[in-house]
């Protein structure tokens, strides 16, 4: 049974299915990649308000740093319709590993992009109430804010670079192992990259607003607290880097 | 011919495994890393004893992401199917 199974998937017409399959891959990478990127900047929208409503003296500063902080957490929702439109427009060679990777594909660049989105988004708001509560401190906590936030975009990069493999591989089949095994590791590693860059994204973007609010309340202590922003932020990011790492093995390895 | 089965379903639980086993350490040690950054605000002087003790505490949090990687580095290479 087994062998006729792996027959029928090597004989198998998979123009149709890959059709579908590079389709659904871009909706799962803009219908998952909108998610941090629309949380993230009402994060930020939301902190602006808050803070608005205390100080209204300071409203435009509070515009402007929630704009910029906004336009940084759009990044990972950009990177997700780029991905989404390589997939739709696309013209992958039919055959089972290319539904794999496209659908791979989506799911990297979709789910990588929520923990991105969603701690820029945490930085930026962080820095809004840190600038309403002081306006003096707006040069220093935009600083940081953007190096945070710079570092919280990093599994969404890693994503991309995966999701751009993935979606390009058009001579999958010349690495070992059967047409099963590469297929199933295509989806993995886009599985794995984009699962893996949530929590990061998020933690990191939790340390870059602790570091915002920080130097809100102590702006003296600037280069201390982002020192400690970027080791801390640094080692939040080593699992995203070993699930990088690990979808990187299933696409070139396998 | 099982064996492709077998191997195909070990890869995906590798990227099962690396790819879930991610989220909750990058939470973790942001939110230590967010907490540190606030303590030394609080108290500039007490910056290398909170640190220590946030590098200690992320270091603690990552040990189910090494979990993670060494079951999917083992289910890569050493799953034969």
């Amino acid at each position: 049974l087994a062998a006729d199974f792996i027959d029928w998937l090597a004989n198998h017409d998979w123009s149709y299915a890959t059709s579908a399959a590079k389709l659904f891959g871009g909706a799962l990478a803009m219908g998952f990649g909108a998610i941090g990127a629309g949380v993230g900047e009402g994060i930020t929208a939301g902190e602006a308000i808050d803070s608005g409503a205390r100080q209204p003296a300071a409203a435009g500063e509070l515009v402007r740093i929630m704009l910029i902080g906004q336009a940084i957490a759009e990044t990972s929702g950009i990177f997700a319709l780029v991905i989404a439109f390589v997939l739709m427009f696309g013209a992958p060679e039919p055959s089972l590993e290319m539904v794999g990777a496209s659908i791979g594909a989506g799911l990297a660049m979709g789910l990588g992009a929520i923990g991105s989105g969603v701690g820029a988004g945490i930085a930026g708001g962080k820095a809004a109430a840190s600038i309403g509560r002081n306006p003096r401190t707006r040069g220093t906590v935009t600083m940081n804010m953007l190096i945070g936030q710079a570092l919280t975009t990093s599994p969404a990069v890693f994503c991309l670079v995966v999701s751009v493999l993935l979606a390009f591989a058009q001579q999958l089949d010349k690495y070992m192992g059967s047409t099963l095994q590469v297929a199933v590791a295509a989806f993995a590693a886009g599985l794995c990259v984009g699962a893996g860059g949530i929590g990061p994204g998020f933690g990191t973007g939790l340390a870059a607003g602790g570091a915002c609010d920080a130097i809100g309340r102590n702006p003296d202590v600037q280069t201390d607290v982002t020192r400690m922003m970027l080791v801390g932020g640094a080692v939040s990011q080593s699992t995203a880097i070993y699930a990088f790492v690990i979808s990187l093995l299933l696409i070139l390895f396998v | 011919m099982e064996e492709a089965i077998v191997r195909a379903a070990a890869l995906l639980g590798a990227g099962l495994a690396m790819g879930f086993g991610a989220i909750g350490p990058g939470v973790g040690e942001g939110f230590a890393a967010g907490k540190a950054c606030e303590g030394v605000a609080k108290r500039p002087e007490e910056a290398a004893l909170l640190t220590r003790t946030m590098l200690i505490g992320q270091a603690v949090s990552e040990s189910t992401g090494i979990y993670s990687l060494v079951i999917a580095i083992l289910l890569i290479f050493v799953v034969k199917g």
